[in-house]
């Protein structure tokens, strides 16, 4: 029956004992605001397109015509199967161009496309090494079409993507480009059903962006933009290397909307090891803290919208939260085991560890049961995102779901990275 | 922005206040719950010791027989004292209503005592106990209390009486007096004798002879096969 050792609190412990309570209260109020906020917008406040799109009956002759632009750099695994996807769509042949753009490649990429020289879709380009903005660029330059678009050579698309993207902007007459619903198929290594997972929660996060008109990233795979955003803003930019975030970002900031479209499927394979994937993130990270830094007019700025009174700013404290959460629960788990297992250094036998059962020893905590919610918000976007997809083959609830216990400490790593990367302003690099 | 946008954050600020607030209230309910439970159940054992009391007083020799078979309440009294600690742990040894429901188990504790010294006076009948002596900064009474716990195990009729040496109760310093007891923590009292410091579980079973008959024929048994 006795107690744990207690310590001898001075004044200055409790002081700082009572702001860390306190803080945990904030965050954890913060953190439950933004999910509130995101469900109910979700639920039914804003309006998607969704009903519009899928009521929407148009003839050939009323589609737009379609440009991909598919940018390589040492793609000759993937850029078969890329453009394969694309002669693939449903979508009227005279309508849809691929151009293939190789950036200088080192590998037999230039060689294995030369398949594709005679085919009426199909025009090749070659060009010196410059980033994958230049490759853009140069494709942007040599187009036509109304709805210009981008597909990176790793991922793929459903045969309907294009259709879908298309009806959404014949449905949204705002929207000046369209993002598809994107998801890792086939994860292999552990890492890539960590990023499966993820990808199903921005899903959620995506549609819910969409509704809110809050879309700041135009992922590679297959964002569809009108050729006019590029006539009015201008090319591609280096952006840190997130073009494709800093286009999005550069759109907004012009009152440009881009909207969601659920129905359009692309495919993306994931970083395969935890190496290139720290890799990727702290380049999205870079590019997402530099670009913010550009375009600080934005946050918590009412002209722009949900986006910058609301989502810019929750994401940019999301990151610093994530710096600072992270060790906090490392620590705090640290010192709930070594209390957990400190009876066995005292002598106890290893039998009194066995929890009771008894339902008088369950949490009535309200720290406890607050940071559970949280947990389940957390399970709840993975779980809506997953059920918003469509295609997917497999059950709502899966054990792969579990996966996603970790992903918190890989991002933290990553956010570590990226900031001791712009302290030493390193330079960040594709690969 | 139109209007109704801004109304969005103050109708979701209001939402997760009402969350906020419900988790709190939910909690603060069911924490005074487990309070009351224990309270409840200390109160049962009180009411029992009483009436095992009020019998005995009663009742001379022909009192004895009462007191054969149980010892029903004394693993009541073990179980209410592991709440007691949990409630400690959650609730913090300064909360109130814990100090309260401290004070009246070392209390039920000394009852019972008072009541096995009687027993065995007025009928005879021996009932293994002792007191444990502790407090809560004495790292040392943590390896004693789990010591004891391992003998409990083979001999749950083992009685142990555990008491704060801090704990502000009249009763307690009755106690510390009574046994000329010197700080020196953990304190065990058996058979009205002190022994400070940490006892190894030889050196317990040791002080209860009616155990050696019984671990000596375990023995036995156990070379004969």
């Amino acid at each position: 029956m006795c107690k744990t050792p207690g310590k001898s609190r001075g004044f200055v412990i409790f002081l700082v004992d009572m702001v860390v309570q306190i803080l945990k209260y904030v965050v954890i109020f913060f953190g439950l605001y933004i999910q509130v906020f995101f469900l109910l917008n979700f639920l039914g406040w804003g309006d998607d397109n969704e009903e519009a799109v899928e009521n929407m009956d148009v003839t050939p002759d009323e589609l737009p015509s379609v440009s991909v632009i598919v940018p390589c750099y040492n793609e000759e695994e993937g850029v078969c199967r890329t453009v394969e996807s694309l002669l693939s769509a449903n979508y009227p042949k005279n309508k849809l161009q691929i151009l293939v753009v190789d950036d200088g490649s080192k590998d037999r990429t230039w060689d294995i496309v030369q398949q594709y020289v005679d085919h009426p879709q199909v025009k090749l380009f070659t060009k010196e090494n410059g980033g994958k903005y230049t490759a853009l660029n140069y494709g942007l330059e040599r187009t036509t079409a109304d709805i210009v678009g981008c597909l990176d050579a790793d991922s793929t698309i459903h045969p309907e993507s294009i259709m879908q993207s298309a009806k959404t902007f014949l449905a949204d007459k705002e929207a000046m480009a369209v993002v598809p619903a994107m998801t890792v198929e086939n994860p292999k290594s552990f890492v890539q059903v960590v990023q499966k997972i993820e990808f199903e929660s921005f899903l959620y996060m995506k549609k819910v962006f969409g509704i809110l008109r809050s879309l700041f990233v135009a992922p590679g795979p297959l964002t569809l933009f009108r050729k006019e955003v590029f006539e009015r803003l201008g090319p591609y930019r280096h952006g840190y290397l997130g073009e494709d975030l800093e286009i999005a970002v550069r759109m907004q900031f012009n009152h440009m909307k881009l909207a969601y479209a659920d129905y359009s499927h692309v495919y993306t394979k994931g970083m395969p090891t935890l190496k290139t994937l720290l890799k990727q993130r702290v380049r999205w990270t870079y590019s997402f803290v530099n670009n913010m830094y550009d375009y600080r007019a934005m946050l918590l700025n009412p002209r722009y919208g949900h986006l910058g009174l609301f989502v810019l700013p929750v994401t940019t404290i999301g990151l610093v939260l994530g710096l600072l959460a992270v060790p906090l629960i490392v620590y705090g788990l640290v010192i709930s085991f070594s209390n957990y297992i400190q009876p066995l250094f005292l002598g106890a036998n290893p039998g009194t560890l066995v929890p009771h059962l008894d339902p008088f020893y369950f949490t009535t905590g309200a720290l406890p049961i607050l940071g559970i919610i949280t947990l389940i918000f957390a399970f709840g976007a993975i779980l809506i995102g997953r059920a918003l997809n469509h295609e997917r083959k497999q059950k709502l609830l899966s054990l792969d779901i579990l996966s996603f216990l970790v992903y918190p400490f890989i991002s933290a790593w990553w956010t570590y990275k990226t900031v001791w990367k712009i302290i030493r302003s390193q330079q960040v690099t594709w690969r | 922005m139109k209007k109704t946008e801004y109304l969005k954050y103050i109708v979701t600020f209001l939402i997760t206040a009402g969350l906020f607030f419900t988790i709190f209230y939910v909690s603060k309910v069911t924490t005074d719950q487990k309070t009351r439970t224990v309270k409840f159940e200390q109160d049962t054992i009180a009411l029992n010791l009483l009436s095992s009391e009020v019998q005995f007083s009663l009742l001379n020799k022909a009192g004895c027989s009462v007191f054969q078979t149980e010892s029903a309440f004394e693993s009541d009294l073990q179980t209410v004292g592991d709440r007691l600690t949990y409630l400690e742990k959650t609730l913090g040894s300064d909360n109130e209503d814990v100090l309260n429901l401290r004070k009246y188990y070392s209390l039920l504790e000394m009852k019972d005592y008072l009541l096995v010294v009687e027993q065995k006076e007025r009928c005879g009948i021996e009932t293994p106990h002792l007191m444990f002596f502790y407090s809560s900064e004495c790292v040392d009474c943590q390896k004693q209390s789990y010591t004891l716990s391992e003998i409990r195990n083979d001999h749950p009729e083992l009685r142990v009486y555990a008491f704060d040496y801090n704990l502000d109760l009249p009763a307690i310093q009755t106690l510390k007096t009574a046994y000329k007891l010197d700080g020196t923590l953990p304190a065990l009292v058996v058979n009205d004798k002190v022994y400070n410091g940490v006892q190894s579980r030889e050196s317990i079973e040791k002080l209860f002879p009616a155990w050696k008959a019984t671990s000596k024929k375990v023995e036995k048994v156990e070379t004969q096969n």
